[in-house]
């Protein structure tokens, strides 16, 4: 067993995992229904309840071209989700446009630096509002394609997303924030992972909706994510106003900078922690 | 007068016992088609709304009492424990099940059949899985009614005639 990549523990004789193995912890995790995960096993991870992620590697099928599903799983990696309340506490005030917006933020970092915490903690504060920044609380739309954000499980979400929140669960994103505008009229569309050209798309038209917009992009710096061939449009419109950037160095969730996205200077320079 | 009374029992109590036997026959059918309603229904949430499958199970399996309740809910529960794989699962629940229905063992063998895969394949198959045991279950419920329908009243008459052979063998 590898434990965050180190192997840990040396059996002696080693266990040799099988293909029973694989089979029955494939059917643990998919609640012995693989039907019900089809869609997840084309992207390659199942989200379990609770929002843990169980990412998937075996033999890709193909089927006119596209994947069609995987088969022969010989591996997982099981990522533990953590809800801290409170993560997004030293960004709140840069990212609140008074009197009742947000400012278009991006939230940039490699894996496994806490965006999807942060971002579920903006929605969180947002939604609930922050009194002590006379923020009142505004309806808050969650596209969560990856059932993380909110984590639901049978509808109903398991994390704390906020009183005010609309989540729609497992729906592609790009038309998930099309569909909140258009269904739930809400102040502020919150998505993970941005970028599929469509995404951009979307995201363009959320933005000019006069609906805020806070989003999650794989990248190690704001200029990296710039230069991503479908995000490109969105920089090149100036359409972010704030950036986030998220660091490991003192452990996932630091906030290494809080970005005018503009300029690309930084918003304050007091430490953020 | 005692005699009479004793004649009026065993007359009544056979034709009791072969209308038990009778009803049994027309238990089966019944049975049979209840479980091709559980799997009509089960059909829907695995098509429509993709449902896990033990809440599948309980959702399709109607009535508690009946018998097609009785498997899918214990198939539900053995898979929500996570001790036994769908398929193992749902043997089991067919087996402890079987002996108090009124199933015979072509449709228990029918049965079993649909654990091969449970849980391990793609919707489309597993609807192609549901629709076969369905047919089968069909053909099985359509032998069992016309059955029913001759041999419950053979052993109505039965039960009866009897009866009345053992009253006038001691008379």
């Amino acid at each position: 067993m590898l434990m965050a990549g180190d192997i840990e523990i040396y059996p002696d004789p080693p266990y040799i995992f099988t293909d029973d193995d694989a089979l029955t912890t494939l059917q643990l995790i998919a609640c012995g229904s693989l039907y019900a995960f089809e869609d997840d096993l084309r992207q390659g991870y199942i989200t379990i309840r609770g929002g843990h992620r169980v990412g998937l590697v075996g033999r890709v099928v193909l089927y006119g071209g596209k994947i069609s599903t995987l088969k022969d799983i010989s591996g997982f990696c099981i990522r533990v989700a953590h809800e801290i309340l409170g993560a997004a506490d030293n960004v709140m005030k840069y990212l609140i446009k008074p009197p009742r917006r947000l400012y278009h933020t991006l939230i940039i970092s490699p894996p496994k630096c806490g965006k999807t915490t942060l971002v579920r903690d903006i929605a969180r504060q947002a939604s609930d509002g922050v009194p002590s920044l006379g923020f009142p609380g505004v309806r808050v739309g969650v596209a969560d394609e990856r059932s993380e954000i909110a984590a639901c499980y049978a509808g109903v979400p398991q994390t704390t997303c906020g009183i005010r929140t609309d989540v729609l669960d497992a729906c592609p994103k790009a038309e998930g924030m099309i569909m909140l505008i258009r269904s739930m009229s809400p102040d502020v569309v919150i998505t993970d992972e941005i970028g599929k050209e469509e995404d951009a798309l979307a995201i363009r038209e959320v933005m000019c909706a006069g609906v805020s917009l806070v989003a999650t992009a794989h990248g190690g710096s704001l200029e990296e994510v710039a230069r991503r061939p479908a995000l490109k449009c969105l920089f090149e419109g100036d359409m972010f106003e704030r950036a986030v950037i998220l660091s490991q160095a003192n452990g996932p969730g630091t906030i290494k900078a809080v970005l005018d996205a503009r300029t690309g200077n930084p918003v304050t320079s007091e430490p953020l922690g | 007068m005692l005699k009479l009374l004793g004649a009026v029992l065993v007359v009544g109590s056979s034709g009791v016992i072969g209308n038990i036997v009778a009803r049994s026959y027309s238990e089966r059918p019944r049975q049979l088609s209840e479980l091709i309603s559980a799997f009509t229904l089960l059909e829907t949430e695995i098509s429509y709304a993709k449902t896990p499958l033990s809440e599948a199970l309980i959702r399709a399996g109607g009535q508690k009492g009946s018998i097609a309740g009785r498997i899918f809910e214990m198939a539900s529960r053995i898979i929500a424990s996570g001790n036994q794989p769908p398929g193992q699962a749902w043997e089991t629940a067919v087996r402890r099940t079987y002996s108090v229905s009124a199933l015979t063992a072509e449709d228990r063998d029918t049965l079993l059949a649909f654990s091969a895969k449970l849980g391990s394949c793609s919707s489309t198959d597993q609807l192609k899985h549901i629709a076969f045991v369905r047919e089968r279950l069909r053909a099985n419920e359509t032998k069992a009614r016309d059955k029913a329908t001759e041999t419950a009243r053979m052993w109505r008459y039965l039960g009866l005639t009897v009866g009345a052979m053992v009253t006038l063998l001691l008379y």
